[in-house]
């Protein structure tokens, strides 16, 4: 029945994520319309045959920016979890297995950073930064850096002293070759995990962020313009806010659905139950 | 002496997997059974599937499942759940896992003593009970939290808490495997006066026919998931029939006797998905003949001694 | 006497303690011994005994506080792991679980030729056959290295894990309860196997075990251990006949009782 139940999970939000993914990738195709070309005998039109989720106070079709957008975010998004990622398990990896003052000023650091909400860190890197694409790929990055780098050092440290290891050790492998080989295979699927979560938290910053108007700027759509757009005029064209919304919750609910699948998927004890 | 348990034809399967398949235990007040058998022999299973403890997912039959003159086997879980603890108890190889570690051992043995109807102050109870099973300063003991004591402590103080309840059938499943020597030989010390003290059936789960030697008036031999040898201890030890049995004392006896190589028993344990039709012993078996390919029948060999294979008959 | 291959002299060794903070445990504590060419040498005593801290600190997987480790007369107490590295050749270890000794993520092949190709010890082209042989050597057949470790047996698995630790021709190997893990009637096997191994390459083994019958049927000599402290060492007989510690003759008594009580059960 779990097992069922968790396929099931993984299905929905496989399908869901795989959904995503084909919209905003072929987004140009699957709308007629330009996600910029402003048709002012159009404005605030609400959803019709032609224009599924209405058009904006510009006449620009919703749809059209929602995909266009979505990408714009969910490429940031990506690249912002990607880089956070790898340096932040670089950094998490070294730190366990090297111990002493790089690892204790390591997790000092990172302990500074969580004190702070992700998004108000992300924030604060905005305002120090500035306005931009690049920069807010950084706030994602270094807003995920943390996360990675401490899942990554606990991750180690507890496999580092498995006989495995111990094993490697004495055939003589050097501490890098054991981290690449021996250890980053095992704690993969978690740090998969991590990433299919922190991709959708990476959407919700940008959108976060793009919203108060300190992230991606107009009139490149990114789902948090759209957002800030359609709530200037809620209440003329209410569709814009709530179908935008709309989507990046369906987005979301399969990135998390999505993660919680694999994290039961690569459980070790979820899967021992599962076996007779 | 009468009769407390009888099993017939007890199977246990996981899916199409057969874990136990089809044994019989016969077990009288006051009786040790030990029960013998490596880690996938099933005899941990077959004993949870006596006290219905098994996980979702496994099966449990049996064409006869008789305690003290009742059908167990048709008793619904309402009417088993009193039976269990208060008649049935288990002593696990983990004593951590019987204990509630957010509770002090003084409200585990409050909780026992209640439950076995005790009247007047619990307090006087308990200490007399931990102090029965050699642990020193009780009074101390019954502040402690679970994680405190060690683990042969834990394990005397599960079995204060079964003198208390006083069940009338102890199942225990290598209660001694994690601890070392002494406190190995300790605890079995005071299994020895439980069985004196309470006129209770044991089945006293072990790999080791050591420890089952120092326990049980009767043996019983399990592999992949069948009974292939039971007797009186004094028989089994002495005259060991099955080859496996026979392996097994001889490894033991090689051990003990310092010999230049060990006798040893080939191969592997077959795995549960790919048990041989016939006998499960028979690809690691010397003398094993074209025969072994038929599914084989106890066969009783002299009194109160039976054995699974054709040797001999 | 030869000259030791290792020789422990006044090592201590200490963890901190979880319990208390800023305290330490003392495992090991001022223990000397050495260990010849040659030798099988039995470390018994309880859990919590320092024996397998013991055992992993002679091979520099934990790091003495004090005290000396010398191999065959060369100080390696504080030398770092790229200065071990020669070293490493000529100690190995057997764990006492041998599916969490190899990696869950690498065919047994694969464990088995990393040494191989690390240390150069063969070409490219004969990695296969040299496995292979390897294998066989232990008593499994060649097929066996394209498995995966939960694929296989644990009898099966402790089998490779000698044949891994056979690969480098080390001159020490430290067996931690090597055999407690398996089912009893494949520990046999493996102890056969581990004495026949150390007579055909004359190799030293240090034997961790709590188990006094395997330690008196494999070992030489026998060191007990008590507390992180050597009580006594000596010649396998000699310390069972004569033990002069009383904790030896209790850890001793449980044995004899067991078996007078086997012989006439009740």
């Amino acid at each position: 029945m779990r097992r069922a139940l968790r396929s099931r999970t993984l299905v929905v939000g496989l399908g869901l994520t795989l959904l995503t993914l084909f919209g905003v990738i072929a987004g140009p195709w699957i709308t007629p319309f330009s996600p910029t070309e402003m048709d002012f005998i159009a404005v605030l039109t609400p959803p019709d045959m032609t224009h599924w989720l209405g058009t904006d106070s510009f006449g620009r079709d919703v749809l059209s920016r929602v995909l266009s957008g979505g990408r714009v975010s969910l490429f940031i998004s990506l690249c912002g979890v990607g880089i956070g990622a790898v340096l932040g398990v670089a950094a998490g990896m070294t730190a366990a297995w090297r111990g002493g003052m790089f690892e204790v000023a390591l997790m000092a650091a990172c302990d500074l950073l969580f004190a702070f909400p992700s998004f108000v860190l992300a924030l604060f890197m905005m305002v120090v930064l500035g306005f931009g694409l690049h920069n807010i790929i950084i706030a994602v990055a270094l807003a995920y850096l943390p996360i990675f780098a401490r899942l990554a050092r606990n991750l180690t440290r507890t496999l580092m002293h498995e006989p495995f290891v111990q094993a490697a050790r004495l055939m003589g492998q050097g501490g890098g070759r054991i981290l690449l080989r021996e250890i980053l295979p095992n704690i993969f699927p978690t740090l998969l995990v991590q990433a299919s979560v922190g991709l959708a938290f990476g959407i919700v910053m940008e959108a976060g962020l793009s919203f108060l108007g300190l992230g991606v700027q107009p009139p490149m759509p990114s789902l948090g313009v759209i957002l800030a757009d359609g709530r200037e005029y809620f209440t003329r064209g209410p569709w814009v806010l709530t179908m935008t919304g709309l989507v990046v919750s369906v987005a979301l609910l399969g990135l998390n659905l999505l993660g919680d699948a694999l994290r039961d998927l690569t459980d070790p004890r979820l899967r021992q139950a599962a076996g007779p | 002496m009468s009769r407390l348990l009888e099993v017939r034809n007890l199977r246990v399967t996981a899916g199409p997997l057969a874990v136990v398949r089809g044994i019989d235990i016969d077990l009288d007040e006051g009786e040790t059974l030990g029960l013998i058998g490596e880690s996938g022999s099933g005899k941990t299973v077959a004993c949870l599937s006596l006290l219905r403890l098994l996980p979702d997912g496994l099966r449990t039959e049996a064409d006869v499942l008789i305690y003290k003159d009742r059908d167990i086997a048709s008793l619904p879980e309402r009417e088993f759940r009193p039976l269990r603890g208060r008649e049935l108890a288990m002593v696990f190889q983990d004593p951590v896992g019987s204990f509630n570690p957010a509770k002090r051992i003084g409200w585990h043995l409050r909780t026992a003593i209640a439950r076995a109807g005790h009247d007047g102050p619990w307090r006087e109870r308990a200490l007399e009970l931990l102090d029965g099973v050699g642990i020193p300063q009780p009074a101390a003991v019954l502040e402690r939290y679970p994680h405190q004591l060690s683990g042969g402590m834990l394990q005397r103080a599960l079995i204060a808490m079964i003198v208390a309840l006083k069940p009338s059938l102890i199942v225990a499943d290598e209660p001694t495997t994690n601890l070392d020597n002494i406190v190995e030989e300790q605890i079995l010390a005071l299994f020895r006066d439980l069985q004196k003290r309470l006129a209770a059936g044991f089945i006293f789960i072990t790999h080791d026919i050591g420890v089952a030697a120092q326990i049980a008036d009767r043996i019983a031999v399990m592999y992949a998931g069948q009974i292939v040898e039971t007797g009186p201890t004094a028989d089994i030890l002495a005259a060991p029939r099955h080859p496996y049995t026979r392996g097994l004392i001889a490894t033991a006896n090689a051990l003990a006797a310092r010999a230049e190589t060990l006798a040893e028993i080939p191969g592997q344990l077959p795995a549960l998905d790919a048990l041989p039709p016939g006998c499960g012993f028979a690809p690691r078996c010397a003398q094993a003949r074209p025969a072994c390919a038929q599914p084989q029948p106890m066969r009783p060999v002299g009194p109160g001694h039976a054995m699974r294979c054709l040797l001999d008959a | 006497m030869r000259d030791p291959l290792l020789s422990i002299e006044d090592l201590v060794v200490e963890f901190r303690d979880p319990h208390r903070p800023g305290g330490v445990l003392r495992a090991v504590d001022g223990v000397s011994l050495t260990i010849a060419p040659g030798e099988i040498l039995g470390l018994v005593g309880e859990s919590g005994s320092g024996k397998t801290t013991l055992g992993k600190t002679i091979l520099r997987l934990y790091e003495p506080r004090e005290g000396r480790l010398r191999l065959k007369g060369l100080d390696i107490t504080h030398l770092d792991e790229a200065g071990l590295r020669p070293h490493r050749r000529a100690m190995q270890m057997v764990f006492q679980d041998p599916l969490s000794s190899f990696n869950p993520r690498h065919t047994v092949g694969e464990a088995l030729a990393v040494p191989l190709r690390l240390h150069r010890l063969c070409a490219p082209s004969d990695l296969a056959a040299r496995v292979a042989r390897s294998l066989e050597e232990v008593g499994l057949r060649p097929d066996f290295a394209d498995r995966y470790p939960h694929q296989m047996s644990g009898g099966q698995l402790q089998r490779a894990a000698i044949g891994r630790a056979l690969t480098l021709s080390p001159e020490l190997i430290v067996a931690d309860e090597a055999v407690s893990k398996l089912d009893v009637s494949v520990r046999a096997q493996i102890l056969n196997l581990l004495r026949a191994v150390q007579a055909r390459t004359g190799l030293a083994m240090v034997f961790i075990t709590h188990d006094l019958h395997v330690a008196r049927f494999l070992c030489h000599r026998i060191a007990v251990m008590h507390f992180g402290k050597l009580l006594e060492i000596g010649p396998t007989e000699d310390v069972f006949q004569h033990p002069q510690h009383d904790y030896t003759r209790a850890l001793l008594g449980t044995l004899h009782a067991r078996e007078a009580r086997a012989r006439t059960p009740s």
